[in-house]
Parts: C-alpha cells; structure tokens; sequence
C-alpha cells in the first residue's frame, strides 16, 4: 500500500513540481535551460529513488527470509521438545522443510538399522507420491558408491543429474522410487558419531536441489539426527525393556524348573508368541550336521518334527559363521544358495523369512535357534534380533543342562544295566549260559542290534562263530583274521567302531549286502593270548556307536572270557575228576586183586601150619609142609616187593646200579631158580656164546627174567617147554622168551605191559598176577635204554622179548664202576 | 561117603584141601581149572563142590552157572570159595549158583565145618 502511494504520489508531485518551475521559469523567462535542469535533476532524483527502492526491498526481502528460518527453526525446537516417536519427529521434519523443497521432489526420511543391514522408511514427502513409511530395504539395494559415501564416511551423497551416471537405472533397481530420479541427494543424519539414517531426495528433474539448500537441509539435519537419536533411543529402551521382561520370564522358568526340556519347551513358546512366528526350532550338532531337539509351532503350521536334520540351511549357515543371520525373503537370498547348507524342503514348503542365531559360547557351539515364517516375507527389526540373541544366551544354560542330565541318565541307565546284567550272568553257573547273558545282555544296552562271539580257532587259523543272539541270519560262521569288525578287532587288538559299514574298506561283502549299518567289535584276550571277538551290529539307520558303547561292550568281553575260561577251567577238572576216578577204580581193582591175590599165599601159609599145629604128621610131611609154608611165604614176599617197586617207580626214587655184566650168566642163574618151582616147564637155553658184557644192573635184570619166566609158566598153565635165546643183533642185544601156552590176542599185545591191565576173556582172567610184573620189567627194561615188547598169537604161545644196547649206555657222571641213575616217572 | 570136588587152580591150595580133607572119610577130586571141574563133576556127580572164584579158562561163576543150566548137576550144593565175603560178593555167588561162600584164607577147621555142614559124617 505505501509503495503503491508512493509510486503514485512520487510522480504527481514531480508534475506539480515541474509545473511550478516551468511557470517559474516563464515568468523570468529563464525557460529553456530551466527546463533542462529541472529534468536532469528529475532523472537524478528518479535513480537515486530506484536504487533506494530496490535495496528497501532486498533488504525486505532477507528479513522475511531470515524470519522464515527463525521460523522453521522455531518450528523445529518445537518439534524437539515435542512429540518424541521417531516417525513424528520425521514427520514435522519434512513437513517444516518442505518449503525449501522443489515442488516436484521426493523427501524421505530414512532409519538406517546397523544389525539388520537395512535402511526403513520413517517418513515420506511430496513429489505427489503415497507416502510409504514402513518399507524397508536392504543395505546392499543401495548403490555402492552411496553405502560407501554414506554409511561408511557419513558424508552426503549427491547426484546432480542421474542422466550423466551410466547405469542409474540398473543401480537403484531394486528401489523404485529412485529410478525416475533426475536428480538426487542423500544426507546423513548423524549423531553422537553414530549414522542414525538419511534424508533422501529425489528431484524431477536436475539441479533440482541447490547447493545452498543442500547445505541448509545438511545443518537441519544436524538437528533432527539428534532429536532422531533420542527418539530412537527411548524406543529401544522401551524395546529393552520390554525384551527384558520376556528374557527375566524364560530365565525364572530355567532356573526354577528342574526339567530342562520342559524350560526349553515353554521359552520357545514364549519367544514364539512375542515375536509372532509360525515356528521356532532349536537344533544341536549331531554327527552329521544339526538335528532338531526342540520345535515350538503355532497353530495350524506344520511342524518339522523333532529328530530331522539337513533341511536347515539358515541355522547351518548361522552355525558355521558363528553370527546372527536374519533372512528376509528366503526364496532369493543369496546366501542361502549354497548347496552345502541343506535342502530347501522347508523353503519349498512355505518358509519364507527366518533368523537365526547360535547358541554358545566361545566358539562351543551347543546349538542353533531359529525363528521361521511360514507365508510371507518379514524384515526382521533389530528388536528381533536382540530379543532372539537373548534368549539364546538364556537357553544355553538350560540346553547344556539337558545334555548333561541326558549324558548322566544315559550313564545311570547304562550302569544300571551292566549291574542287572552282571547280577544276571553271576547267577548262571553253566558258562554256555553266561555267554549266551552277556550276549543279551550287550545287545540290549547297545541299540538292540545282534552280538557275537567269535573264538580263534588255533588249529585252522580262523574265527569261529561261537555263540550269538538276536542274529538275523547275518553272522558269517567263519572269519580270517582282519575279515570285517571281528576279524580286525582281533587282527589289531583294539576295539573297533564302524558307524558306516557300507562304505567300510573291511567289510564282509554278505554282512554288507545284508544291510549292516554299523558294528562293534571287541578283542577278547587272556593274559596277552587272544581268545576271539566279541561283536555286535546293527541294521537301523540311526544306530551309532562310539568310544562309550566301545569301553561297555569291552567289560561284557571280559565277563565272557571270564566264562570261557571257566568253562575251560570246568572241563579239565571234568577230565581231571574222571581220570582219578578212574584211576581210583583201577586203583580199587587193583587193591582187591592185590588183596585176592595176598590171600592165597596166606591160605597155604595159614592152613599148612595150622595142620602142622593140630594134626599128627610123619617128620617127612612136616618137612614138605615147612617147605610149603616156606615157598608161599616167599612168593607172599615178592609179590609186597613188586609193590614196593611199583611204588618207587611212581614216587620216581628206583636207581640203577650199572655194572659190566655176563647177561647169559644172569638168565642161566633165573633158568635155575624158576626150575624147581616149574617142573612142567622144561627150559631151553639158546644162549649166544659170543655175547659180549652189558652194562646191567644185575638184581634188576634177573628180575626181569623172572618176572618173563613165571609169565610164561603163568601162560602155560598145560605145561610145555620155554626157551630162552640170547643173540647179538648190530648193536644190541636180544633176549627172547618163549613159551607154548595160551598166547595174547593181537589187541591185547601192548596192555599186558599196562599196569592193571585186565584181560576181559575168562580164559586169561587169571594170567595177570599182580598185575604188575610186566609194567616193572618194561620199565627196568626202558631205563636201561632198551625196548621189551611181546610177540604172540592165540594158541600158539608168546615170545616175550626184550633189547638192551651195546656197548654200555651214556654213562651219566663217568665212573668206572657202576652208573647210578634214577629212574624218571 | 559122599564125593567131593575143589576146584582150585593153586597148587599149594590143592595140596592143603587134600591134606585137610584126608581123614574126612569122602572121596576128595580136585581140578585145576573150570573146563576141568566141569568135567570132574558130570563124571563124578559129587555131592559138594568147592570152587575158587579166579580160576584159568572157565572161572568159579562161569562154572557156576554152567552146573545150573544142567538140571543134573544143578542140585547140587557149590561153595565158591573167594577172598572178599562182603555183601556183594555174597549175593554175586547166589546169582551163579552157589550154596555158599568159603572166604580166603580158611582154616582147615572152617574147611571142615563147612563139609559137614553139607554132608552127613561118613561112616
């Protein structure tokens, strides 16, 4: 209004002015120059004014400026102070600077979310676009250069016409918004040092964003990262504290729960309904990989089923980087492309978002937990993160608890078993039984499968199937040494485990075509001498064994070699008590046959002198009955002598006394004293006269003579002539003994030599005497270092024979006279 | 008189039957083994047998049982003349026939006694 009047009241007072000199002027009649100075004044005057009215209206201009700033700062505090949401702040942000905006552009306020590698929409402005607070992108979306510019220098990022940059299009494709940029900046907001997010704008056409703007919004947004900051930070603290409180539940349940499935159970759940999830899984290690131990899932998923392994590609992947790794949209992360994580059956049916994080500690990994989408996509907040890291830590302690619980009751069981089995195979006394015991016994505590005792068998150098239980036909009855998990235990001695018996080197190719799926094996030894196997295998895929089932299955082993050896033990006293008995028979036998024997002497004895004693006799008949007596007593007396003998013999005290002897002196000498006593037995005496000395022990070789002798009587009862012959044959002397008598049958040619020798037919049942003349001769005969052996046949006499050496034997300890030697057993 | 036979392989016990039994007033035979007494017996049909147990070829029970099979010979009365008289041995001598049993050694009395148990005293 004043400068409209003043543009119009500036010039008519010119006129008036104008006027009035030019009537001035007329009146003095000064006119012309007058007027040229009037006018050039005017002109003066006109610039001078414009000048003053332009600077007026700059100067107007910058304070209306200036007062919009103080303004839009005054704004800002207010926002400062005022609402606190993050979003909020964004929002009077953008709306505070949207007047330094081009019309036409896009001004995005964005969250930049470290842990989860994203960048989020807070807020959203102008361009005439739908606002999209909420979306979230990934770090790696961005261009490189802006992530490096901005995340990594936290300094801006500007394009001043996307058209120049090659690629624009193909770099921000996976932002939409972006792509019909024609121009675009990107400034961080940062505060305390730390990237809280970014205001990005998009112009519509280039330059659109000046570079004085450019650093005014960068001043603001000093301002507002701040307040951000604080936004965010009492948000989180609230998320902390919310988190917390979920945490503080799970951890009282752990600790006041001694069942540390039932803790995992309900933690699980619990994370599961705070976060919304459709499953969340813990795995452990296994052999193998991971395999589910817990699974919590919501309504109406399917579940994946405690025991299943390798369809976990997220959790592996966790695993092996020892990280957190959230997953957005699991179709097409990248990551999860590698073949060695795992099948995709989960991903395939319906999993789309997951995070995963391990639990452990220091580089102990005692599993994985997982949190799973089934449906849709989900950007998984740091939030999430912190909350999933927590409970993780929490579970730890419980998921360690369940193992060693487990590994204690596995323990506890196993011991209880091997008592029961213990108590079990003491009771049985018959060792087949224990084997059979420890067998069940093994097989039960050891996954069910079949066991097996193998023995070496020294003689054919081979493993034999002893004994085996629960066997399904697959126990190959014979093995060579280092023939599968039999032969190699016993082959190196240790015990042997294989969980992979189709892929083994040493497998039995029948025992693998019968679908063994692992086997254990154990050398069972005595004393450093190798006794066998002891074995037990299995068909079921999921039957392991390790060092543990080893160690158990070697006590087993001992308990059946302890068997073993007791059945051993058992059978050699068998044997031993069947042999005394035996020998206690033949000894009985012999006593009464000794005794039987005694007895007739005795009644000669007893009878003659008691008729000597009662009756009237001629002088003659006492004589003869004197003599009688006196010839019974005799033979009462050898036959006490031959037991002494015999007894020596067996105590090992009988010696020899060597001299050079004329041998045909000594059996004439016998020849004679049998004579009388044997007047149906003519002798006959074929003695070499060229016989050269032996070295014999005198007594004992006449004993020997006499013993052939009277056997041949004794085998002759009809009478008949003996023959003795002595004859030089190389370097040995040969005495025989013939007689005519009954003879030996061919079968009982070698037990007449036997001691106690019986000769069942009636027809010799007498000839044996005392049973022990022959054994003495044989062994007299022996130790001199001859043979004594009888040829005979029935009904044609016998020829008892005998060889001694020539020149003497190896006289032990030199001596000219006579060589002691004791006779050995 | 009656007739008796001892069957005894022993010479010295054959010669003190014989002594013993000289005054008894029966006629006395001996043989030296079974076959032989077997012989003796069906020849002789004695009224008393004495056998020993442990004779060569056919022994004391062998004999026995023989004597019983014949229905001549198995009236009459056998003493197996043995060295142990224990229950057993007594039964075994019954199982083969036998009357009695003479254990060994014997006196001449107990020899005299058991004739007279069997036999009526001469005349």
């Amino acid at each position: 209004m004043r400068r409209r009047s003043f543009f119009v009241g500036v010039p008519v007072i010119y006129a008036v002015t104008v006027y009035l000199a030019l009537q001035g002027a007329q009146t003095r009649g000064e006119s012309a120059e007058v007027l040229i100075l009037v006018v050039a004044l005017s002109v003066a005057v006109g610039i001078v004014a414009w000048r003053f009215a332009t600077r007026l209206e700059t100067a107007r201009a910058e304070a209306e400026r200036g007062r919009e700033e103080l303004a839009l700062v005054g704004q800002l505090s207010a926002t400062l102070s005022g609402p606190l949401t993050a979003p909020a702040v964004a929002t009077q942000f953008l709306s505070g600077i949207e007047a330094l905006l081009p019309p036409a552009a896009v001004a995005t306020l964005l969250q930049y979310e470290e842990s989860a590698e994203s960048v989020r929409i807070i807020a959203q402005r102008g361009g005439g676009i739908t606002p999209r607070p909420g979306l979230e992108y990934p770090v790696d979306a961005l261009p490189p250069a802006m992530r490096t510019r901005l995340i990594g220098d936290q300094k801006s990022f500007v394009v001043d016409d996307t058209s120049a940059v090659p690629d624009w299009a193909a770099l921000v494709a996976r932002i939409p918004g972006l792509v019909r940029a024609a121009s675009f900046a990107a400034i961080p907001l940062v505060s305390r040092s730390r990237l809280i997010g970014a205001l990005v704008l998009a112009g519509d056409r280039p330059n659109a964003v000046g570079r004085d703007q450019l650093q005014l919004l960068a001043l603001l947004g000093q301002y507002v990262a701040g307040a951000l900051h604080n936004a965010l930070s009492i948000a989180e603290a609230d998320a902390r504290a919310d988190r917390e409180a979920v945490v503080n539940r799970i951890s009282q349940r752990i600790y006041s729960n001694l069942d540390p499935d039932a803790v995992v159970a309900s933690a699980l759940e619990e994370l599961g309904k705070e976060l919304a999830v459709s499953r969340v899984i813990v795995s452990g290690a296994a052999d193998t990989g991971l395999a589910v131990i817990h699974e919590w899932h919501a309504a109406g998923v399917e579940p994946v089923a405690v025991g299943a392994r390798g369809e976990l590609p997220l959790s592996t992947l966790a695993a092996r980087e020892g990280r957190t790794i959230a997953v957005r949209d699991a179709r097409v992360d990248p990551r999860l492309a590698d073949p060695s994580l795992g099948s995709h059956a989960l991903i395939d049916a319906g999993t789309m978002a997951a995070i995963a994080t391990p639990i452990g500690l220091g580089g102990q990994l005692s599993g994985v937990l997982v949190l799973d989408q089934v449906g849709t996509t989900r950007a998984w907040s740091s939030q999430d993160v912190r909350l999933l890291e927590a409970v993780a830590r929490e579970l730890r302690t419980a998921l360690e608890a369940a193992q060693l619980l487990q590994a204690r009751e596995r323990e506890t069981a196993r011991m209880l078993a091997l008592h029961r089995a213990s108590t079990l195979i003491a009771a049985e006394t018959d060792p087949g039984d224990v084997v059979r015991e420890v067998l069940e016994a093994a097989s039960k505590l050891l996954g069910r499968g079949a066991a097996s005792l193998y023995r070496w068998d020294d003689h054919a150098g081979v493993l034999r199937l002893a004994q085996t239980a629960r066997a399904h036909g697959a126990a190959p009855p014979v093995l060579r040494e280092g023939e599968g998990v039999s032969g190699q235990a016993f082959l190196t001695q240790r015990p042997v485990i294989v969980n992979d018996y189709p892929s083994w080197e040493h497998a039995v190719e029948s025992t693998r075509e019968a679908g063994q799926r692992a086997a254990l094996s154990v050398p069972l030894t005595r004393a450093g001498q190798r006794l066998g196997a002891l074995t037990i295998r299995s068909m079921h895929p999921n039957i392991r064994f390790d060092e543990d089932d080893a160690r158990l299955l070697g006590l087993f082993g001992d308990q059946a070699v302890a068997a073993l050896t007791t059945a051993e033990l058992v059978e050699q006293q068998r044997r031993a008590v069947e042999e005394l008995e035996r020998l206690s028979g033949a000894k009985s036998d012999f006593v009464s046959i000794v005794s039987h024997e005694f007895r007739t002497p005795l009644t000669g004895i007893q009878g003659f002198s008691e008729l000597m004693r009662d009756e009237d006799l001629t002088v003659d008949e006492m004589k003869e009955y004197a003599s009688d007596i006196n010839k019974d007593a005799q033979r009462l007396n050898r036959m006490i002598t031959e037991m002494l003998d015999l007894d020596r013999m067996e105590s090992g005290r009988m010696t020899l006394h060597l001299e050079p002897t004329d041998l045909n002196a000594i059996i004439a000498r016998a020849a004679e004293r049998l004579g009388p006593n044997a007047p149906r037995h003519p002798i006959e005496l074929n003695l070499d006269p060229e016989l050269p000395l032996v070295d014999i022990d005198k007594d004992k070789i006449e004993q020997v003579l006499l013993n052939l002798l009277s056997n041949a009587v004794k085998y002759s009862p009809g009478g008949g002539t003996i023959a003795l012959t002595t004859r030089v044959e190389g370097e040995l002397v040969h005495v025989f003994v013939r007689d005519s008598g009954l003879g030996i049958p061919a079968d009982s040619l070698e037990k007449v030599f036997e001691r106690y020798s019986r000769l069942e037919s009636g027809a010799t049942r007498y000839i044996q005497g005392t049973g022990l003349g022959l054994p003495i001769a044989r062994q007299i005969i022996e130790m001199h270092g001859g043979r004594a052996w009888v040829e005979s046949a029935v009904g044609e006499g016998s020829v008892f024979q005998f060889t001694l050496p020539m020149p003497a034997v190896v006289s032990v300890e030199g001596g000219s006279h006579g060589d002691d030697r004791l006779l050995r057993g | 008189m009656a007739t008796i036979v001892f069957c005894e392989d022993d010479p010295m016990i054959q010669k003190l039957v014989r002594t013993a039994l000289r005054g008894s007033g029966h006629e006395l035979h001996v043989a030296s083994d079974g076959e032989e007494g077997l012989a003796l017996i069906r020849s002789v049909r004695p009224d008393l047998i004495f056998s020993d147990v442990s004779m060569p070829k056919v022994d004391g029970y062998q004999l026995g049982d023989a004597l019983k099979a014949s229905p001549e010979t198995a009236g009459i009365p056998l003493v197996f003349v043995t060295a142990s008289v224990q229950r057993a041995q007594i039964a075994e001598a019954e199982q083969h026939g036998g009357a009695g049993v003479l254990p060994k050694p014997f006196t001449m009395a107990e020899l005299r006694a058991r004739v007279a148990e069997y036999l009526p005293a001469a005349g």
